[in-house]
C-alpha cells in the first residue's frame, strides 16, 4: 500500500487517467497514512475526509467521462497551507484569533486545483500568521521533522513541508514571503518552490507582506513541482501585481540539459556564516552540476549584506498594516488588546509601527524601499552574467526543539540566504542535496531570473535526475 | 530602547505585552534596531522607491457590477449580528 | 461696551480651508464590483473586499481615474504623472481593513483653483485632490453600534482647498461653485443630505495683520449650505470670544449640531495622532500620459461659466437669466433645445424663467421631472410668433401642456382657443362694434388715436379673445379711414 505513496504525483496522475487506479482508493490510502502518522507530526490544523471523498467520487465520474486528460495532477491528494482561504472549510492562518474562521470564498489557486481535478484532502500547519521560521509558534502546536521528530520543521510552512516528507500527502501548497517555503522544505528533505512574484494570484491568502508574499509548492521532488506550478501559475484578474499573458512550458523546466548554462555563486552565500558541512554538500552539488556541462563562478554580490534589514523593515511595516484588522467584528476574536496573539507576531507589528511613524518614515521606510531598489539592480546585474544564482538554502543544521527553544532567534540568519529572492521577485528553489552529521536534510538554492521558473526548474531537475543515477 | 519609549511604542499599537514579554522584546527590538543602522548611510540619492518586484503600472478593472454577496454570508463570520447588521458594544461617536 | 461683531470686523481675520469629500457616480465601488447604490439593504451590496476579509485583494475602478483626472484638470490642477495609492493606518470600526486606501504622497491633482464670483476674490486655490475609499456607516444605539459595510468602499475624491477663505459668504460661494463643476462633469449628484458631497471646514482665526496662523478647529456634519454658513459664524465668533477672554483655542474636532446652532468638541487631536502612510503595495502605480490628459481635456463638457458666457454674448441672454438657466441641468437642457428649433432665444429665456419656474411652483413639480419637451415649447413659441394665440391664450395652453407633455397646436384646436383670422368674419364685427359706438368716429376725427385701443379692446370682448390683435387693429384703422 505505501508503494504507491512513494511514487510520484505524476506517474500516479497518468495510472488515474487511464484508469489503473480509482482517486476513491487513492485518497483512502492516503487517509490511513495520514492518522497512521500525524500523532507523531502534527503537520495538519485540519482533514476533512468527508469532503475529499466527495470531490474524490466526481472526479472519478469526469475521468470516466473521458475529461480532465490535461491535467498532471488529476485525482491526487493535496495539502493547502492553512493561510490560504478554503470557502466554508475553517482557514486559522494557526492563529487563535482566526480559529473559527470560515472564508466565504475560494482562494484563487484553490479553484485553480478544483478545475485541475485535484484532491484537497487538509489544511496543514505554520507559524502564527505565516510569521516565523520554525513552526512552533501555532496555536495548534509545533509540527515536529518526519526525519526525525526531535527536529524542527523549519516554517513557516513546516506543516505542508513535513506532510510531504512523512507521505501524509503528494502536492502541498505553501505560502512564501522571506524563505517559508525553501526553509521548512530544506529542513525536511522535500523540494519548494517560490515562484516570481506577480506568476501565482495571491487574491485568497491571508497576507503577511504583500509585496513579499507568493504562494508556491512543496512535493517530493521536482516534476511534481512542475506539474503543480503549471496548474497553478497565471492571472486571474484579481491580483493588480499580476504580469497579464504568462507562459510556461513544462518541457523546457524538465529537459534534463545545462550545457553551457552560466551558474553565478555569490561568494556571501559561502562566507563564514556558513556551516561547514553544509558548504561542503553546496560545492559536491556544483560539481554534479559542472559535470553536466554547466559554467559555475564564483562572484561578490556584496548587496546581500543588506537583505535582513531591508527584509525586516518592509516586511514588518507591511504586515502591522494587514494585521490590524483582526479586531473580531467581521470574523474572529478581538486581536486588539493583542491577548491572543503570539510574541513573535506581536514582536514584528510593533516594529513595523515604528519604521512607519513620521518621525521614522523617510529615514527608515523610504529608505528601505530605495535600497530595496538597489539589491533589485544588483541582483539584475547578476543575471546579465549568470543564467541562475545557486547557494545553500539555510545557513545552518536543522535544530532540535532543545537547541530551537533555547536560541529561537538563530534561524533568522536564514534570512540572508532566502529573503534575497523575496525582495527581488525571483523565482528560487530549496532541492534536497545531502544529509548532515545527524541525519538531517540539506537544502540547495537555485534561483533564477523573475518569470524564469523553466531555467531554475530545469538546473533542479537536471541536478536531481543526475544524483539517482549516481545512486 | 527604554522601557519608556517601548510602552509608548506599545500604547500606539494597541497591543500588550506581560513584563516577560516585554523585557525579551526589548531586546529583541534593540537587535533589529541595530541591524537596520547598516542601510541608514548606504547612498541611494537618485533612486526610485521599489514597492513591489514588478514595473507594472495602469492596472484597472471595467465599472461593471456584479452580484454582491449574500447579506447573509457577509455577516457568517460575525462576533455579533443584530438583524441587517453587524453588532459592536457602542463606541464613542467620532 | 463694543459688541462682538464690532470687535470680529476691526480686529479679527477669519481663516478658512474646507475639505470636500464627494461620491463619485461609478456604477460600482472603487475597488470592488459591488453596487453604489444608495439605500440598499443593509450589508447586501458587499463582498471579500469592500469588508476587508483576509485575502481580498483591490483592483482600481478605471472610472474613478478617469474622474479624479476629468476634476483635476477642471480645477487647474498639475496632473500627477505618476500617482501612487497610499495606505492610511487607523483603527475604527467602520474601516473594515483598519488601513483606508487613499493618496498622500503623490495625489492625483495639486496646485490648482477655482474661481469664484465674489467682490472681494475671484479663486481660491486648491492645494490637492485625491482618490480613496469610503468607509461603512455606523448607527449608534443605546447599548450597541451597528455597522452597514453598504458604503464601504465607494468612490471618493477629496478636495483640499488652500486656506484662502474669509468668510462664510465666501465658503458657500466656494462650494457652490464645486457643486456645479462637480455635477457638471457628472462626476458626483452632490447630494448633500444622502452624504454624497460631505464638507469639512477647518477654521483659525488671527489678529488683522499678526503673521501667524492661529490654532484650527475642524468641523463635521454639515449638511446643508445654511449649515455651513451658520457654523462658520457660530465657530469664528466663539473663538473670538475665547480669545478676547483670555482663553486659547484648542487643536480639536467639532460637530456641528443643526437643531442646536452650535458646535460641539467630539475629540481632542491627539499630537500622536499618527496615520503611519506608506504606499500600498496591493496596487500599482498610475503613470499618466499627457497624451491621456489631452485627451480627457478636449473631451470635458461645457463648464457653467462658459454656457453662461454663451448665453449672454451669442444669444443675448441678460446675465442674471443666464445663471438662472445654467444653474439646472434641465433648465439649460430645455433652454438650448428650444432655442435651437426656433431661434429665439429671449423668448424662450422669458418663458423659463417666469413661466416655468411659476408652474414648477405652483403644481410643486421638481425640477428634474419636468415633462415639458423642447418641441412643445418650440411650437407654442412659434404660434404666438405667427399669431395663431395671443399670450393669454399661449399662458393657459402652456400651463396645460406642461405637466401632460401634449402638443400646443392640437391641444389649441381641439379647444378651440386659434385666433379668428378671417378679416371677413372680423370685419363684420367690427363694423357693428363702431355702429354701436359713433362718439368713437368723432374722436378718431378729432385726432385722439387712442380710440383704436378702446375698439380693439372691445372686440377682443366680443370675439372672447380669438380675435388676431394686429389684423384687428388693421381692420380698425381701415373702417375708420374710410368713414
Ligand atoms: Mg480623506
Ligand atoms: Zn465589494
Amino acid at each position: 500500500m505505501n508503494d504507491i505513496l512513494k511514487m510520484s504525483a505524476t506517474d500516479i496522475s497518468r495510472l488515474i487517467k487511464d484508469r489503473k487506479i480509482k482517486v476513491e482508493e487513492l485518497i483512502q490510502i492516503q487517509f490511513k497514512r495520514i492518522k497512521q502518522v500525524e500523532p507523531n507530526i502534527n503537520s495538519f490544523i485540519s482533514t476533512n475526509e468527508e469532503k475529499a471523498m466527495i470531490k474524490a467520487r466526481e472526479v472519478q465520474e469526469l475521468i470516466d467521462q473521458g475529461q480532465l486528460r490535461n491535467s498532471n495532477i488529476v485525482g491526487i491528494p493535496i495539502a493547502i497551507k492553512d493561510n490560504i482561504c478554503t470557502k466554508g472549510i475553517i482557514t486559522s492562518a494557526a492563529s487563535k484569533t482566526l480559529s473559527n474562521y470560515k472564508p466565504i470564498y475560494d482562494a484563487t489557486v484553490i479553484n485553480k486545483l478544483n478545475d485541475a481535478g485535484a484532491i484537497i484532502i487538509g489544511k496543514t500547519n505554520l507559524d502564527e500568521f505565516a510569521m516565523g521560521g520554525s513552526t512552533t509558534t501555532s496555536y495548534y502546536g509545533a509540527s515536529r521533522n518526519p526525519v526525525n521528530n526531535d527536529y524542527i520543521t523549519g516554517g513557516s510552512s513546516g506543516g505542508s513541508a513535513a506532510a510531504i516528507a512523512a507521505d501524509q500527502t503528494f502536492l502541498s501548497l505553501a505560502t512564501d514571503t522571506g524563505g517559508s517555503i525553501r526553509q521548512p522544505a530544506s529542513y525536511c528533505g522535500v523540494v519548494g518552490l517560490k515562484p516570481s512574484y506577480g506568476r501565482v494570484s495571491r487574491y485568497g491568502m491571508i497576507p503577511f507582506a504583500s509585496s513579499l508574499d507568493q504562494i508556491g509548492t512543496i512535493t517530493k521532488n521536482v516534476s511534481d513541482t512542475v506539474a503543480l506550478f503549471d496548474a497553478i501559475y497565471g492571472n486571474d484578474g484579481k491580483d493588480s501585481n499580476m504580469i497579464t499573458n504568462q507562459t510556461f512550458s513544462m518541457n523546457k523546466a524538465l529537459a534534463s540539459d545545462i550545457k553551457g548554462l552560466r551558474i553565478g555563486i555569490p561568494i556571501e552565500f559561502m562566507d563564514e556564516g556558513l556551516d561547514q558541512e553544509i558548504r561542503d554538500k553546496v560545492n559536491d552539488s556544483v560539481e554534479v552540476l559542472q559535470e553536466r556541462g554547466a559554467i559555475v563562478e564564483e562572484f561578490h554580490l556584496d548587496i546581500l549584506n543588506y537583505i535582513k534589514p531591508v527584509y525586516y523593515i518592509i516586511a514588518c511595516a507591511e504586515s502591522s498594516s494587514n494585521m490590524g484588522k483582526f479586531d473580531g467584528i467581521r470574523y474572529g476574536k478581538d486581536l486588539a488588546n493583542g491577548e491572543d496573539l503570539g510574541l513573535e507576531v506581536k514582536l514584528r507589528t510593533l516594529f513595523g509601527i515604528y519604521v512607519l511613524t513620521k518621525d521614522n518614515y523617510y529615514q527608515i521606510y523610504e529608505q528601505a524601499l530605495k535600497v530595496r531598489r538597489l539589491i533589485k539592480n544588483n541582483i539584475d546585474n547578476a543575471f546579465t552574467k549568470y543564467d541562475v544564482l545557486i547557494g545553500p538554502t539555510v545557513p545552518n543544521i536543522v535544530p532540535n526543539f532543545r537547541e530551537f527553544e533555547k536560541d529561537p532567534y538563530n534561524i533568522n540568519t536564514s534570512t540572508k540566504y532566502t529573503a534575497a529572492a523575496n525582495l527581488a521577485g525571483i523565482p528560487a528553489i530549496s532541492i534536497p542535496c545531502g544529509i548532515d552529521r545527524r541525519g538531517l536534510p540539506i537544502g540547495l538554492q537555485i534561483m533564477g531570473k523573475s518569470f524564469c521558473e523553466e531555467d531554475v526548474l530545469r538546473v533542479a531537475y537536471t541536478y536531481e535526475q543526475a544524483i539517482k543515477k549516481n545512486r | 530602547m527604554t522601557s519608556e519609549e517601548f510602552d509608548e511604542l506599545a500604547l500606539k499599537s494597541k497591543i500588550k505585552f506581560s513584563d516577560e514579554e516585554k523585557n525579551k522584546a526589548i531586546f529583541l527590538l534593540d537587535n533589529m534596531l541595530y541591524d537596520i543602522q547598516s542601510i541608514e548611510n548606504l547612498d541611494t540619492e537618485g533612486l526610485d522607491i521599489m514597492v513591489t518586484p514588478l514595473q507594472l503600472e495602469n492596472v484597472f478593472r471595467d465599472d461593471n457590477a456584479n452580484e454582491s454577496y449574500k447579506q447573509k454570508e457577509i455577516l457568517n463570520n460575525a462576533s455579533n449580528i443584530n438583524g441587517d447588521y453587524f453588532s459592536i458594544p457602542k463606541v464613542i461617536k467620532d | 461696551m463694543i459688541s462682538l461683531e464690532r470687535i470680529k470686523q476691526d480686529k479679527y481675520e477669519i481663516v478658512i480651508g474646507i475639505e470636500t469629500h464627494v461620491e463619485l457616480l461609478t456604477k460600482t465601488k472603487i475597488f470592488c464590483n459591488c453596487s453604489t447604490q444608495f439605500g440598499g439593504k443593509p450589508n447586501s451590496q458587499c463582498c471579500p473586499i469592500c469588508t476587508g476579509m483576509p485575502g481580498a485583494l483591490p483592483m482600481l475602478n478605471e472610472k474613478v481615474l478617469e474622474k479624479a483626472i476629468k476634476l483635476a484638470i477642471a480645477l487647474n490642477c498639475k496632473v500627477s504623472n505618476i500617482s501612487r495609492f497610499d495606505r492610511k493606518n487607523y483603527s475604527y470600526p467602520d474601516l473594515p481593513k483598519s488601513y483606508q486606501i487613499s493618496q498622500l504622497y503623490m495625489p492625483i491633482g495639486r496646485n490648482g483653483y477655482l474661481e469664484i464670483n465674489n467682490i472681494n476674490k475671484n479663486r481660491i486655490g486648491i492645494h490637492e485632490i485625491h482618490m480613496e475609499e469610503d468607509a461603512g456607516k455606523l448607527i449608534h444605539e443605546d447599548v450597541n453600534t451597528l455597522i452597514d459595510y453598504n458604503r464601504a468602499g465607494v468612490p471618493l475624491i477629496e478636495i483640499v482647498s488652500e486656506p484662502d477663505i474669509s468668510s462664510s459668504k465666501e465658503a458657500v460661494e466656494y462650494l457652490e461653485q464645486l457643486r456645479y463643476l462637480l455635477i457638471d462633469l457628472g462626476i458626483s449628484d452632490c447630494k448633500m443630505q444622502e452624504g454624497s458631497f460631505r464638507a469639512d471646514i477647518n477654521l483659525s482665526v488671527r489678529e488683522i495683520e499678526s503673521e501667524k496662523l492661529g490654532i484650527r478647529t475642524e468641523m463635521k456634519n454639515l449638511n446643508s449650505f445654511k449649515a455651513v454658513e451658520d457654523a462658520i459664524e457660530y465657530e469664528s465668533n466663539r473663538q473670538i470670544a475665547v480669545i478676547e477672554n483670555g482663553g486659547s483655542i484648542i487643536q480639536e474636532t467639532r460637530r456641528w449640531d443643526d437643531n442646536l446652532k452650535k458646535s460641539i468638541s467630539m475629540r481632542v487631536k491627539e499630537e500622536s495622532n499618527d496615520y503611519r502612510y506608506f504606499p500600498d503595495p496591493d496596487l500599482p502605480p498610475i503613470i499618466i500620459s499627457e497624451t491621456f490628459i489631452n485627451n480627457i481635456e478636449s473631451n470635458l463638457p461645457e463648464l457653467r461659466d462658459e454656457k453662461i458666457n454663451r448665453y449672454c454674448n451669442t444669444w443675448g441672454i441678460p446675465l442674471c437669466e443666464a445663471e438662472i438657466i445654467v444653474s439646472e441641468k434641465n433648465l439649460a437642457k430645455l433652454f438650448e433645445e428650444t432655442v435651437k428649433i426656433t431661434n429665439m432665444a429671449k423668448e424662450v429665456s422669458n418663458w423659463i424663467i417666469m413661466d416655468t419656474m411659476r408652474v414648477l411652483k405652483d403644481k410643486k413639480i421638481h425640477i428634474n421631472d419636468i415633462k415639458l419637451r423642447p418641441e412643445n415649447l418650440a411650437k407654442l413659441i412659434i404660434m404666438i410668433k405667427d399669431g395663431k394665440i395671443n399670450s393669454t391664450i399661449a399662458k393657459e395652453v402652456f400651463d396645460a401642456i406642461f405637466d401632460t407633455n401634449l402638443d400646443p397646436v392640437v391641444y389649441v384646436k381641439e379647444n378651440d382657443l386659434i385666433i379668428v383670422e378671417n378679416k371677413e368674419i372680423l370685419r363684420e364685427k367690427i363694423n357693428a362694434i363702431i355702429e354701436e359706438n359713433p362718439q368713437s368716429v368723432e374722436d378718431y376725427k378729432n385726432g385722439k388715436k387712442k380710440v383704436i385701443t378702446y375698439l380693439i379692446g372691445k372686440t377682443m370682448k366680443v370675439m372672447a379673445g380669438q380675435a388676431d390683435p394686429k389684423k384687428t387693429s388693421e381692420i380698425i384703422k381701415e373702417i375708420l379711414e374710410q368713414l
